[in-house]
């Protein structure tokens, strides 16, 4: 295509008032007529949506109730079975008199950073890496029971919003250093590692998760000794955190493809060994790099967790889809659009304070200036 | 000993070590589970082999694109369930394709409130988990629709309605194959013309004049080829009759819901990836192209676009891949996918699972495969060339 000058444009007159709020909207809304339009147009789209979905979700919907007839057809939202279903929804079968335990595991969970970040001083490392693996294993064990008396509880009562965040917080905490170490090893200088590790990622990246799943839990047990079983949340967790170390893998090649050529050099000129090299130069400015694909990552192994219930178990979405094929609440459509409705909002709200806190965690640790 | 530790000392010999090691290790790890693998397959007394592949069936496939029935064989089944896969897929991409380009034209809009919107769609759509967007679909808002009596019809040639979607359908007369032949024959002029005018462009730096009549040769073709056979193409138009739709084409709304939750939710994701696609052309970039004069089109066609598509289609084609693995989930509403063959009637009914496991496997594998080398050879294609 030939690009040829048609004529001298005239110079523009500067812009009059710019930076005040009635020149924002005359730049941001009203600048064309076309622009008029659309804004006019979205404008009275949005205003009726909201309307409608106030009306919908708030004036009209039912709060209470204990079965599908307290949700008629004509009526708003059906809140009533979340609140009807609550404790459900968020901790499975777990026993009512022991949930003082799934509480606390979360608070376990909850300290976790801060007792991260407030470590100092000389034993700073120790503490840090004392806390990163006692805290969630006094976690799973309040949890699990069966030992320092207290009472056991089956992984298969387990279930609701708390199975959905263990089967995330267990698969994110392994596939990270699995991820790492693959990673390494597919940019190692021994070819028949790399190999391995190359054909290790690529086969994981190239199935669907779901279909991984049911592999891992029909194809297990004729891969272990006779006579041994594994329960099936473990063979999901496992599954998730390999299937998940290899995309964790993906993650920290680019971060270790943005360190620059030179830093190896200039590592390997002071005399620095291979692991002195990538551990004290190359891993540290890798991993800073790495971080927004890997909340990425996480947020993604975050929303997948919903696919098991899809091998049986009874994760957030899978309680929810369990109680609405309940007797008690068969009944009019808009039940499950409400159920779903809400499912979507319990998501989105971690989802999006994980993307929200990737952002802030991204300008920390932006070194550059 | 001072020769051993010589050998120690060298890197090559212990690397060789090191890589022996891996190499038996790996084997070790790999026999154990096949030896294991095989004593349990003789304890549970599974049969093993792929001989059931010719086995009948016996099960019912609603949606079939070749001929299919009770007495077709496994391989048969997996084959229609592989189609549906695929059909699902390319769909799929081309309907998440224009949405996420119009998300993306929204996202970057001089309209405020358009962008808002468009933002809001994004953070909302990829922030929840595709499964619970299934789900949505398929049982809170599809079985609003209205029965067959009462159907959505637009301009009484689709119509839309409990049971699904049901389109015209094409109806090829006399002389299909000879239309067939005659686009075939217009690509490839359309294609020699394109490569010749760029060629000619590059080596001398001016249009290719004579490029027109390619290109109206490869439109007129087909066109010419139509009128001489007197149009043998005619639409199959779903009509009502008494208890059902006849005619036409009819999807089922298993797969309807899962192209609207594939699509809204993959657009989320393909929009961004244009939008940051085009924001990464540097600044400078569009000035430069404004200040020697190009039209805002032209800006957009010959200078920002060209740039930004080779930013755009590595992360697009990860999300089409994405996109593919996706439509497994499909099967958690009945659509008669690959994984819904396999995973469901296939394996109750023969037991046989690491064959059929290896069968879905190799599949999946092997599409993902092919659209990495298509991206390899797209990247080394339009790799910049003299910079280093």
């Amino acid at each position: 295509m030939s690009a040829t000058v048609r004529k001298i444009q005239p110079a523009q007159p500067p812009p009059v008032g710019s930076g005040t709020r009635i020149s924002w909207l005359k730049e941001n809304l009203f600048s064309s007529l076309s622009n008029t339009a659309v804004t006019l147009l979205l404008g009275w789209f949005t205003v009726h949506f909201t309307l409608t979905v106030i009306d919908w979700a708030l004036i009209d919907a039912v709060w209470h109730g204990e079965s599908a007839d307290a949700c008629p057809r004509d009526r708003g939202a059906c809140w009533a079975f979340v609140t009807a279903r609550w404790q459900q929804i968020i901790y499975g079968q777990y026993p009512g008199a022991l949930l003082w335990r799934v509480h606390t595991a979360f608070a376990l969970a909850l300290v976790l950073p801060f007792a991260f970040r407030l470590a100092r001083g000389r034993h700073q490392a120790g503490i840090r890496a004392t806390v990163l693996v006692i805290l969630p294993v006094m976690a799973m064990l309040l949890l699990s029971g069966g030992i320092l008396g207290l009472e056991k509880v089956p992984t298969d009562q387990w279930g609701g919003l708390m199975l959905t965040l263990v089967i995330a917080s267990i698969a994110i905490v392994f596939s990270i250093p699995l991820g790492l170490v693959l990673s390494l090893a597919r940019q190692s200088r021994l070819p028949a590692l790399r190999l391995v590790a190359v054909g290790f990622i690529e086969f994981w990246r190239g199935v669907p998760l779901i279909v991984v799943l049911f592999a891992f839990v029909s194809m297990l047990p004729l891969f272990v000794p006779e006579g041994r079983n594994i329960d099936i949340l473990v063979r999901t967790v496992i599954a998730f955190a390999i299937f998940n170390s290899a995309y964790m893998a993906e993650v920290f090649r680019g971060g270790l493809q943005s360190v620059p050529r030179g830093q190896y050099e200039a590592a390997e000129a002071i005399g620095l060994d291979y692991w002195k090299t990538m551990g004290l130069v190359v891993l540290p400015q890798a991993i800073r790099n790495s971080v927004p694909a890997l909340m990425n990552t996480c947020i993604s192994i975050f929303k997948e967790t919903t696919l098991v219930m899809l091998i049986g178990l009874s994760d957030l979405l899978g309680v929810i889809q369990l109680s609405l094929e309940d007797p008690d609440w068969l009944g009019p459509t808009h039940i499950y659009g409400s159920a779903y409705l809400f499912a979507a909002l319990l998501f989105f709200v971690f989802t999006y304070s994980m993307s929200k806190y990737s952002l802030r965690l991204e300008n920390r640790m932006n070194v550059e200036h | 000993m001072s020769t051993l530790s010589r050998l120690w000392g060298h890197s090559t010999t212990r690397s060789l070590i090191y890589q022996s090691a891996i190499v038996l290790l790996v084997s070790a790890a790999v026999l154990t589970l096949i030896q294991t693998a095989t004593n349990n397959l003789q304890r549970l007394g599974i049969r093993t082999g792929f001989e059931f592949l010719s086995d009948e069936a016996g099960f019912v496939i609603n949606q079939a694109l070749f001929p299919y029935g009770p007495t077709s064989s496994y391989g048969m089944a997996i084959l229609v369930c592989l189609v549906n896969t695929l059909i699902l897929s390319l769909l799929g991409i081309l309907t998440s394709t224009t949405l996420g380009f119009f998300v993306a034209i929204a996202r970057l809009s001089r309209n405020w409130l358009l962008r808002a919107l468009a933002s809001a769609y994004v953070e909302l759509f990829r922030n929840v988990p595709l499964l619970l967007q299934l789900f949505f679909w398929y049982f809170a808002t599809l079985r609003l629709l209205p029965g067959k009596r009462e159907s959505l019809s637009l301009f009484d040639l689709i119509y839309l309605n409990i049971e699904g979607l049901f389109v015209p359908a094409p109806v090829f007369g006399q002389g299909a194959a000879l239309i067939a032949g005659s686009i075939l024959v217009s690509t490839v002029i359309a294609g020699v013309t394109l490569k010749f005018a760029r060629q000619h462009r590059e080596s001398t730096g001016k249009p290719f004049q004579h490029a027109r009549y390619g290109y109206a040769a490869a439109v007129l073709l087909p066109i010419a080829t139509l009128a001489a056979l007197d149009f043998p193409i005619s639409w199959d138009v779903p009509v009502f009759k008494r208890f059902n739709f006849e005619g036409g084409f009819a999807l089922q709304p298993e797969f309807v819901a899962m192209l609207l939750a594939i699509t809204l939710y993959n657009a989320a994701f393909i929009g961004e990836i244009i939008r940051a696609g085009i924001m990464s052309v540097h600044k400078g970039q569009r000035e430069a192209a404004r200040s020697i004069g190009l039209t805002a089109r032209e800006v957009y066609t010959v200078v920002i676009i060209p740039q930004a598509m080779r930013l755009i289609v590595p992360p697009l084609t990860n999300q089409y891949l994405n996109l593919t693995k996706a439509t497994a989930l499909a099967a958690a509403i009945g659509y008669p996918d690959l994984f819904w063959a396999v995973g469901g009637s296939i394996q109750a009914q023969t037991g046989q699972i690491l064959e059929l496991q290896a069968i879905t496997l190799s599949t999946y594998l092997a599409i993902s495969l092919l659209i990495a080398l298509l991206l390899n050879w797209y990247n080394r294609a339009t790799r910049l060339r003299g910079r280093s």
